[in-house]
């Protein structure tokens, strides 16, 4: 997994676009393992415009620091709990998305 | 500077209304006018709280366009956006208006007009109050931002899914007895337990509702406020902050820091502190925002919130009676219109006019007004006339 992270805000960024969006800052490249964990998740019933429910939204804090708001992708476990390990699975026309490991 | 009374209120019963948005401020106006009987014509300056005018009917520039159906004629207009805090930050600047001597005569009004939008549709132009780049794109709607700060509170200060619950029955309870509330019926423990998973921990019963509706506030220096109201009520102190929306720019998801900040310094400013507070209107977009704004706010330390409504002490006949309006869970919560709602309740309570659910002898208020996941809080005190 590949992080760019604002040198201004601390914005982190799985995609380098040069510029950090919020603030303008430059982005550093910052290597990352792609694990993290569950530091908060809300199962959505009643979610966004056109987004099939229930999805699962978590915060997850990576392992190297700095949150960002994720899809928890469907597993087989049921419902995760805070401090569960996830690592990144890849990034949807949703954004970023993780999985528990 | 010098000092500021509210001397006129006036509000539309909240709900799904037949009127347009134009409409429904100019009632809320007049309303105020009359009630502190001044001529349209003695208003120097209007500021009108509005989020999402465009979003919701598919008119913007709304301001002038109230004060010309209320009768103001040329007075200068503005519009204020602060997502849910766009009230709140209204009332501020006419406030700030009139201490700084510009203006004798201000009015100030909120409005939403929400209920002709689909539901999901309501969800997304909500979701625009928070970060969109990193949130709504991901899928987060208001209530799944609650979702997870209510979630993470309960990991680390151990509040219970029955003190959270709590608030939503205590404000239904208070709402019942507001014949201009959105929903006047009260609900069991069990109903918000069991009601339908919106982003959980938080469901169906946990939500503020979507209603329209508007509320209006005449301003005047002190002075001379005793000269056009019996009971004016006098705004103590007037605050303000701001932070990032984002949850995940926040050290800390189970505090809002624009309300700490707003909070110490309306204290501040009021020279009063948390014991001399008598009510408080408190911003429950969601019940488990009440419990966090009275830990910010200092009512409560933190984590102890969510003793509030379970023990009774923010109902009515409590030691702190909180949203005694019925708040946006139960009154409704039209987004613009709702920081100056919130005024208009503690107006009635500081003047002793509400009612069945009048708390005996008021004489402090404070309104507390947050916009989206927190970045922008308006925190007003205001004081009965001794
Ligand atoms: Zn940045």
């Amino acid at each position: 997994m590949e992080t760019f992270v604002c040198a201004g805000c601390g914005r982190i960024y799985l995609e380098n676009s040069q510029r950090c969006g919020h603030c303008g800052g430059d982005l550093e490249e910052r290597p990352a393992s792609g694990r993290g964990i569950v530091y908060s998740f809300s199962s959505v019933h009643m979610g966004a415009r056109g987004m099939p429910t229930p999805y699962l939204l978590a915060l997850v804090e990576l392992e190297e620091g700095g949150r960002i708001l994720a899809r928890l992708a469907d597993n087989d476990e049921g419902e995760p709990s805070i401090g569960d390990k996830v690592v990144f699975s890849g990034l949807s026309d949703t954004g970023p998305v993780f999985r528990l490991f | 500077m010098r000092g500021v009374s509210i001397i006129g209120v006036g509000i539309t019963p909240f709900g799904v209304r037949a009127e347009s948005l134009v409409a429904l401020g100019a009632i809320a106006c007049k309303d105020a006018l009359e009630d502190a009987g001044l001529a349209p014509g003695r208003i120097e300056a209007f500021f009108l709280g509005n989020f999402a005018g465009h979003a919701f009917t598919g008119q913007n520039h709304v301001a002038p366009m109230v004060a010309h159906a209320a009768g103001l004629g040329a007075v200068p207009c503005t519009r204020l956006e602060g997502a849910c805090a766009s009230g709140g930050l209204a009332l501020r600047q006419g406030v700030l208006a009139v201490a700084s001597g510009q203006v004798d005569f201000a009015l100030i009004a909120g409005v939403e007009k929400m209920t002709s939008a689909e539901t999901d549709e309501t969800a997304s132009i909500l979701a625009a109050a928070g970060d969109v780049a990193v949130e709504a794109s991901v899928g987060s709607t208001f209530p799944a931002l609650f979702g997870l700060i209510a979630r993470r509170h309960m990991h680390e200060h151990g509040t219970t899914r029955e003190e959270i619950a709590h608030v939503a029955v205590k404000n239904h309870a208070h709402g019942r007895l507001n014949p201009n509330a959105h929903m006047q019926k009260d609900v069991t423990l069990p109903q918000v337990l069991d009601a339908r998973p919106v982003a959980e921990p938080l469901g169906l019963f946990d939500c503020s509702l979507i209603s329209d509706g508007a509320a209006a506030v005449v301003l005047c220096p002190s002075e001379t406020a005793s000269a056009h109201h019996e009971k004016p009520v006098e705004v103590l102190a007037s605050a303000q902050a701001s932070d990032s929306p984002a949850l995940s720019d926040k050290r800390d998801i189970t505090s809002f820091y624009a309300t700490q900040k707003a909070g110490e310094e309306a204290f501040s400013r009021a020279g009063l502190s948390r014991e001399d507070v008598d009510l408080a209107e408190i911003h429950d977009c969601f019940t488990m925002a009440e419990i966090i704004a009275l830990e910010d706010l200092g009512f409560f330390a933190k984590g102890e919130g969510g003793r509030g409504a379970l023990e009774g002490m923010t109902k009515l006949g409590g030691a702190m009676p909180v949203n005694t309006s019925g708040g946006l869970k139960s009154k409704g919560h039209p987004v613009g219109a709702t920081g100056v709602a919130q005024i208009h309740e503690l107006t009635l309570q500081l003047r002793g006019e509400a009612g069945a659910r009048q708390v005996p002898g008021a004489g402090v208020g404070l309104a507390h007004n947050l916009g989206g996941s927190g970045a922008t809080c308006a925190v007003h005190i205001l004081g009965a006339t001794a």
